[in-house]
């Protein structure tokens, strides 16, 4: 059997990349993401105890962090995001391939579009965009996993316009694309 | 662009290796819980002692005169006499320390008997309580039954069946409450407990 510490290991080691592109989802500044990937790890921690399994260990892991990314938000509320740490490491990465680069300038613009979201679309888009299922989607938020695809294909819609409005705006650099969802 | 090219660039993203470090539960913290826990079943076992002996005493001197001097009474009262002092006595028994112990998490005797306490209230919860409660209710039909031999059927079926409802609810109540309190307190400390243990036993 293993000890809490070996469990919560394994937990945090299976889900490292997964919880922490949420966060990125939910804060769009690389630092601040790891600060709520710390907070999410503690509460996964604490929480660890009271997990009885009788939901799945990812879909109560989502259930953290969105709780966790709720009450973090509340308090980065008055402070401005900003992309200044993802964008100085576009920077240095400069001898990079391009392709890798047109790949960072894509999900750049992602995070800024995800950014302008709402909370709870944000979380659902991050979960989409992990694909996690629309019935475990549902399980998280308490709602339908109809009421999930509706909020889904809404959400879909408006990140496309974004990236739109988003491409519209560097469209000599860009080079016009179309993003249809 | 479609989004299966959007979810692909997400996956693939770069993963700054999160600086985390595992926290360490506050053991101390830990065992001031546990130390009020253990204040609190030897508070409750130290309650029922005293219910046995003040209702002993009350029935004794006042109470049995209402009931009147019936066999049934008498047997009715036996059966509740003993399943106070047998549930008195076996939370005694299975709850509380019989040997000097330092209240430490280091020291694999507190642990162990902190964790045998605990795991007592669940079993007890599951078991005991019940058959205590339905002891208890036994013995007060019996009492009941005693006391109006010479009623007539009605009141005493409408007595009976009266007794038997608000037993059922006022110990359906009880449990409940309890099994809650237990999930709420106790279980999160058994695990920390049971964790201690397992590493305890490890070294």
């Amino acid at each position: 059997m293993l000890t809490r510490e070996e469990k919560f290991k394994q937990i945090e080691l299976d889900n490292r990349s997964r919880i922490f592109r949420i966060c990125r989802a939910y804060v769009p500044d690389p630092d601040e993401a790891n600060d709520l990937y710390q907070e999410i790890m503690v509460q996964v921690w604490q929480s660890l105890p009271t997990f009885r399994g009788e939901a799945k260990l990812s879909t109560w892991l989502y259930r953290i962090a969105l709780n966790t990314a709720i009450v973090f938000r509340r308090k980065q509320q008055r402070q401005p995001t900003s992309l200044t740490g993802h964008e100085a490491q576009l920077a240095d990465t400069g001898s990079a391939k391009t392709e890798a680069l047109e790949q960072e300038q894509l999900l750049n613009k992602l995070h800024r579009c995800i950014a302008q979201l709402q909370n709870q679309e944000r979380l659902i888009i991050s979960l989409v965009l992990e694909e996690v299922p629309y019935k475990e989607i549902a399980e998280v938020l308490g709602i339908s996993t109809s009421n999930v695809g509706v909020k889904i294909n809404r959400i879909k819609k408006k990140i496309g316009q974004l990236m739109e409005k988003e491409t519209a705006g560097n469209s000599e650099r860009e080079g016009g694309q179309s993003y249809g969802f | 662009m479609d989004f299966e090219q959007l979810q692909k660039a997400w996956q693939q993203q770069a993963k700054p290796e999160p600086t985390y470090a595992a926290p360490k539960s506050d053991q101390a913290q830990i065992l001031k819980q546990v130390k009020k826990l253990r204040r609190k079943l030897f508070f409750s076992n130290f309650m029922m002692t005293v219910g046995v002996v003040a209702n002993a005493f009350f029935f004794h001197f006042f109470w049995m005169k209402d009931f009147g001097d019936s066999a049934w009474t008498k047997v009715g009262v036996i059966v509740i006499f003993g399943a106070l002092l047998v549930a008195s006595i076996g939370g005694w028994l299975k709850s509380s320390p019989w040997s000097r112990q330092s209240p430490s998490l280091s020291s694999k005797k507190f642990v162990k008997s902190s964790l045998k306490s605990f795991r007592f209230i669940y079993g007890s919860l599951r078991i005991f309580v019940p058959l205590y409660m339905a002891l208890f209710g036994i013995g007060l039909q019996l009492m009941i039954y005693g006391a109006m031999v010479e009623s007539s059927t009605l009141h005493r079926v409408i007595a009976h069946i009266g007794l038997a409802m608000l037993m059922v609810f006022t110990g359906g109540l009880t449990i409940y409450f309890q099994r809650l309190q237990y999930q709420e307190k106790y279980e999160p400390v058994v695990q920390e407990l049971e964790n201690m243990l397992q590493e305890l036993e490890q070294e």
